[in-house]
């Protein structure tokens, strides 16, 4: 649970925040730690470059659908930081779209952290990064059963009683005081 | 830099910014010494926390690197069981002390979880039992002190609910200042299933009966009469460890926003030893060192209020207050043995608080005599304590080399269901768990470090093995996947087998009894006002104080004993100005006297309690 890697890369990523969709395959010529990149990671660098490409090939990894991803708003800052890696494969691409983060780097942002995909997995925000209202945790979660008595049963034991006051207070998002 | 205050508190968390705002109110001087650093607002914390990707709790605080403190992460488990820790602790064991805590302005409170219940009268009589010992005080006496520390917290709860479910005596039309926080949907199905439905705990002669309650928060709920100003309700971040980003949650800082112009706070200045006179035993005031020099204050009261294992560690490095060589003895925590699975439909975890209901059934009966009691609390966010985040889970399904739609459904399934359980045991005081100064080891101001000899007894055990037992009759009931495991390892560190079965153990940072509160001088450090027996004017509040801690989180009980205490404190001070002779002392460039009213020409009525 190591709350700060090397926090190098990321002001690489930073850096290439005007860069737009420049591509950085430059770098690839001549350096060594590319040994272990097959042919298919070399050809996929390349498609990588183009934005479109790079949502078709992040859409088929993640499970997520193109809109989808790009409803994260992350789309751009996930781009940027894979241009920002040399070596690049399946798994770490996967990882920045589900964590927010390069393996084994920070998030590039809170805001990459916060739309993370694993969150999306079963429809919730990460802790602190949504507000969604007082009351709101006692909603059933999307994919619940519908009640099937989840609620009723405060209603049909009046004797117990003890979680009535509780459970007759619903949830209004946004109530201000 | 030198002055007279009427009060010196050393640590401005919880007992030290509620003693510090009572006196203040009634006109006293009183001067702070924070030993960590003031930390960045609530919703900037929040967000640099989720930037850094998480992290310990306390990884979301400022750390001076003059003011250590331990944290969770200092503790490895052995792959062959047995454990290894760094850091502020020295660990001597035969078990790691779990729990870590924060120096920092607001304390570990800061970073607290936000519950509030209070003790039940029967913890308050341990001894009788023969685990422990007995308070010197009843629940009665303290129960005023409950009402004023809910008023001041903030508590959201249905006093109804804490009567009949939990046993909990109070005043006829009470009502707590917010109405209860709502129930999560996980709550709201375990009690479909549970409620009514009996197990059998090993231990106990007949069959517990189920009832899942809700839990006393220190958090806005809506307020019990419409229109009371309370703050901005819970609006479910599911952030309350390590910060509130909404400011719903109590921390001592809104009490510091309350203190009068004669509270003054120091940060970073860390107290370094209580000064006393060596033949009446008075306290004279307190050395601390800030900005690489020594520093001396004076006052006519020295509150210590800076952690349980930090109160007894300035004890020692001062030599005070140990005539019963008590000091540092029965150190006590909270262990929480934790049990997880999945839930048969998805229950919508990370949402809302940590935990808002529990089952309390646990928590008191003649069972009490053969196994710690244990109280259960329901926990909201999935496997977070006892596994890890979802992110770590995703992590490891993405190496496993999952891809895809089938990636998305299977965390999504997987995460979804998830839900845990939180046995959270007494701990009887033991003077063999104690705490002292390490012969060896230093802080960077040069002062020795506190050690630990932390052990679980047979009575813990057997309550891990009620526990667990229990915990398997309630995953039946559920339909829920079991997921329980201790592996022997680096994330159990707190582990241990009991009659042929492993049990994992985190520490709930509830750290107690290590200036044991008594009825003698002989066997006790503090009086029944957590005044030190050796030094009349010389207070020790906090959890240090506390003979049992129960099975309830212990931040309310904390906070009901410093306001008791401070009603005592001020007539202490009252006294101390009606006799002449005390008053010696010459105003020096610093008083600022003729800033305040006269506290002794004040009122000498105590505080009201609500």
């Amino acid at each position: 649970m190591s709350a700060t890697d090397d926090p190098t890369d990321r002001t690489a990523v930073a850096e290439l925040d005007d860069a737009g969709g420049t591509s950085d395959t430059g770098h690839l010529g001549g350096t060594s730690d590319t040994g272990d990149l097959d042919d298919t990671d070399l050809c996929e660098l390349d498609e990588l470059a183009d934005l479109d490409e790079f949502l078709r090939v992040c859409a088929e990894l993640t499970g997520f659908d193109e809109p989808e991803l790009l409803a994260t708003g992350m789309a751009h800052e996930h781009h940027r930081t894979t241009l920002a890696h040399r070596v690049r494969d399946d798994h770490a691409l996967v990882h920045l779209w589900y964590v927010g983060a390069w393996p084994g780097e920070a998030p590039s942002s809170a805001r990459a952290h916060d739309q993370g995909l694993v969150w999306r997995t079963f429809h919730t925000d990460p802790p602190g990064a949504a507000a969604p209202g007082h009351g709101s945790w006692a909603e059933p979660p999307r994919g619940a059963e519908p009640a099937r008595g989840a609620e009723a049963p405060r209603g049909a034991e009046p004797a117990r009683g003890s979680e009535m006051p509780r459970g007759a207070e619903p949830a209004r998002a946004g109530e201000q005081w | 830099m030198s002055g007279r205050w009427d009060a010196v508190v050393v640590g401005a968390g919880f007992a030290g910014s509620l003693v510090a705002h009572r006196l203040g109110a009634q006109g006293w001087r009183v001067l702070v010494l924070e030993a960590g650093r003031t930390a960045r607002p609530g919703p900037e914390t929040a967000t640099a926390y989720r930037a850094a990707g998480g992290g310990p709790p306390t990884s979301a605080y400022p750390h001076s690197p003059d003011a250590p403190s331990p944290d969770v992460g200092d503790l490895t488990g052995h792959p062959d069981g047995g454990f290894t820790a760094t850091g502020h602790l020295r660990q001597h064991g035969p078990l790691p002390y779990a729990s870590g805590y924060l120096r920092a302005n607001g304390g570990t409170g800061l970073a607290w979880t936000g519950l509030t219940p209070r003790m039940h009268p029967e913890d308050f009589r341990t001894g009788d039992l023969g685990r422990g010992r007995n308070w010197p005080i009843d629940y009665h006496d303290l129960e005023p002190h409950y009402r004023a520390a809910e008023q001041e917290l903030g508590v959201a709860a249905d006093a109804e609910e804490q009567r009949t479910a939990v046993g909990l005596p109070m005043p006829e039309g009470y009502a707590f200042p917010m109405r209860a926080i709502p129930a999560s949907y996980l709550d709201r199905q375990l009690a479909g299933a549970l409620d009514g439905r009996a197990v059998h705990d090993p231990a106990m002669p007949g069959p517990a009966r189920l009832a899942v309650t809700g839990t006393p928060h220190a958090r806005n709920g809506l307020p019990t009469r419409p229109g009371d100003p309370v703050g901005p309700p819970c609006a479910g971040s599911a952030s309350c460890v390590p910060v509130c980003p909404t400011g719903a949650k109590y921390t001592p800082l809104r009490t510091q926003a309350r203190w009068a112009a004669g509270v003054e706070l120091r940060t970073e200045a860390v107290a370094a030893r209580i000064l006393a006179d060596p033949v009446t035993g008075r306290a004279t005031g307190v050395e601390y060192l800030a900005g690489g020099a020594t520093h001396r204050v004076d006052a006519d009261l020295v509150v210590l209020a800076a952690h349980a294992v930090e109160n007894a560690r300035l004890l020692l490095l001062s030599g005070l207050a140990n005539r019963s060589d008590q000091v540092g003895r029965n150190l006590m925590d909270h262990p929480a043995l934790l049990t997880w699975g999945l839930m048969p439909r998805p229950v919508g975890p990370y949402r809302g608080p940590g935990s808002t209901s529990g089952l309390e059934a646990f928590r008191f009966g003649p069972a009490r005599a053969r196994r710690a009691p244990f109280r259960i609390e329901i926990g909201n966010w999935g496997w977070a304590w006892a596994g890890g985040p979802p992110e770590a889970e995703a992590a490891e399904l993405i190496t496993a080399g999952l891809r895809g739609k089938e990636l998305r459904d299977r965390l999504g399934d997987w995460l979804g269901r998830q839900f845990s359980l939180q046995f959270e045991l007494e701990q009887p005081a033991d003077p063999a768990n104690r705490v002292t100064l390490d012969p060896d080891r230093r802080d960077p101001l040069g002062l020795p470090l506190p050690a630990v000899h932390y052990d679980l007894d047979e009575y813990v055990r057997e309550g891990m093995a009620s526990a667990r037992a229990v915990s398997d009759q309630l995953f039946a009931l559920l339909g829920a996947e079991d997921h329980t495991g201790y592996p022997a390892g680096p994330r159990w560190p707190g582990r241990l087998e009991h009659r042929g079965t492993a049990y994992g153990y985190r520490g709930a940072g509830h750290a107690g009894g290590t200036h044991i509160m008594g009825d003698s001088p002989a066997t006790s450090v503090v009086d029944p006002w957590q005044r030190c027996w050796d030094h009349p004017n010389l207070y020790a509040v906090g959890c240090g104080s506390m003979p049992s801690l129960g099975t309830s989180n212990p931040s309310l009980t904390m906070a009901a004993l410093a306001l008791r205490s401070a009603e005592r404190m001020h007539q202490d001070l009252l006294e101390l100005r009606r006799l002449p002779t005390v008053t010696v002392a010459a105003p020096s460039a610093t008083d600022r006297s003729t800033d305040v009213p006269s506290p002794a020409a004040r009122s000498t009525a105590l505080p009201e309690t609500p």
